[in-house]
């Protein structure tokens, strides 16, 4: 007989759905931080892939592909910083932030968290990236995840009215955002990322938004967004 | 070859081509809607499952290329996912079970006819050979039907009796796609 490990037959168990809501749940974590357990999945998905490929082929209404590009693709503009006069813009923006996130923002934390553990998310534990661009677009400004947590980010690449400063927030879906720092224009910062977020960073938005000197008054984002953009695992 | 293709527009959309997407969807969606269908067994919440799945493979399609998996087990195990969590947010693994078996008979024999390239032949013989019940077991396990939970409450068996005795078939099936 061929040596079989554990952790392929774990695999293949949970390739096949026999796992019940918590043990599934628990095998999705171990995945996250196991790109091995992870490849076994994908053996297993591919060896029993027949299954699915013998179906025989059905049509789904139209209504699935209208749904489905209104859901990514509706109000995916965001106002350029220039044109914003306060606080009903930036209230529009983040509610096209949610509909960028996901398709309804009302999602807990933990269930964003869940979604991103699926074996088509895994992430490798290698450095995350992350890109903000500038809403009139006339700039990125890079920031890079370290291992320890830290978030390093480049000067900030767009210009920021007198008396104001910018600041930059993770936006998790179904969450509240949650202020990182103060973004300079002539030096890097380094930023400390909350822990407890950590798992769910793929599907996170970094959003930089001009509020009042020192960060904004109210722990909430207050002005109108300059920049924003995602994580990328390299 | 389709998953030539399949791969090609799985990468321009990676890379945010909305045309791609649609291409990619024109000429996957069949396929996936049969996955949520058979999980499911509802048109609507099949709909439903579908829209979410290929909602995640827009966001995801640039990770598609790590899971080194071909693009169509990629894309049918996402819906799977997708279906089966719905499935279980809606129906108690007993009745799910219940639900598998109802449409075990016609449809494992269809799906059977179907199984004509040497990989699924090759898979065929493998969940064949593990006999009664595991066979039909691990057929209808892979479209949600079954957890060790359910079985145990059927069978009234103690749970480790069950999770041992399917740990065994599994490490049989392995050993058979192995080879």
């Amino acid at each position: 007989m061929t040596m079989t490990d554990d952790d392929q037959i774990d695999a293949l168990s949970y390739v096949l759905a026999l796992m019940d809501g918590e043990e599934r749940r628990e095998f999705e974590l171990a995945l996250l931080d196991d790109s091995n357990l992870a490849e076994m999945v994908w053996t297993a998905e591919t060896e029993l892939a027949p299954l699915a490929e013998a179906l025989p082929p059905r049509k789904p209404s139209p209504r699935v592909l209208r749904n489905i590009e209104k859901s990514l693709f509706a109000e995916r503009s965001v106002a350029p910083a220039t044109k914003t006069r306060g606080t009903p813009v930036a209230l529009a923006f983040w509610r096209s932030a949610a509909t960028l996130l996901g398709v309804a923002a009302v999602a807990a934390i933990a269930l964003a968290a869940v979604a991103i553990l699926r074996p088509e998310t895994i992430l490798s534990h290698d450095a995350l990236v992350a890109a903000m661009v500038d809403a009139d677009d006339s700039g990125i400004t890079l920031a890079r995840l370290g291992r320890d947590g830290t978030l390093v980010t480049a000067p900030f690449a767009a210009a920021v009215e007198a008396g104001q400063d910018a600041e930059l927030w993770l936006v998790i879906e179904g969450a509240s955002p949650v202020s990182l720092g103060i973004l300079h224009a002539d030096e890097g910062s380094r930023l400390k990322m909350p822990q407890e977020t950590a798992p769910a960073l793929l599907n996170a938005q970094l959003v930089v938004t001009a509020e009042p000197e020192g960060g904004s008054p109210t722990g909430a984002p207050t002005g109108p967004a300059l920049a924003k953009g995602g994580f990328q695992s390299l | 070859m389709i998953d030539v293709e399949h791969k090609t527009l799985l990468e321009r959309t990676a890379l945010g081509d909305r045309a791609a997407f649609r291409e990619l969807y024109a000429s996957s969606s069949p396929k996936l809607f049969a996955v949520a269908m058979r999980v499911l067994q509802d048109r609507n919440e099949a709909e439903d499952a579908l829209q979410d799945a290929y909602v995640k493979i827009w966001r995801y399609a640039e990770r598609f290329t790590a899971s080194k998996a071909p693009p169509l087990t990629w894309m049918a195990a996402i819906t799977r996912n997708v279906a089966i969590d719905r499935l279980r947010a809606r129906k108690t693994p007993a009745s799910a079970l219940d639900a598998a078996e109802r449409v075990a008979d016609t449809t494992l024999r269809s799906d059977e006819k179907a199984m004509a390239s040497g990989n699924a032949r090759a898979l065929l013989a493998c969940i064949n050979a593990l006999g009664a019940p595991y066979t039909r077991l691990v057929r209808m396990a892979y479209f949600g039907g079954v957890t060790h939970a359910a079985l145990a409450e059927r069978d009234s068996v103690p749970l480790g009796t069950v999770k041992s005795r399917m740990r065994r078939a599994l490490v049989d099936l392995k050993g058979c796609m192995g080879r």
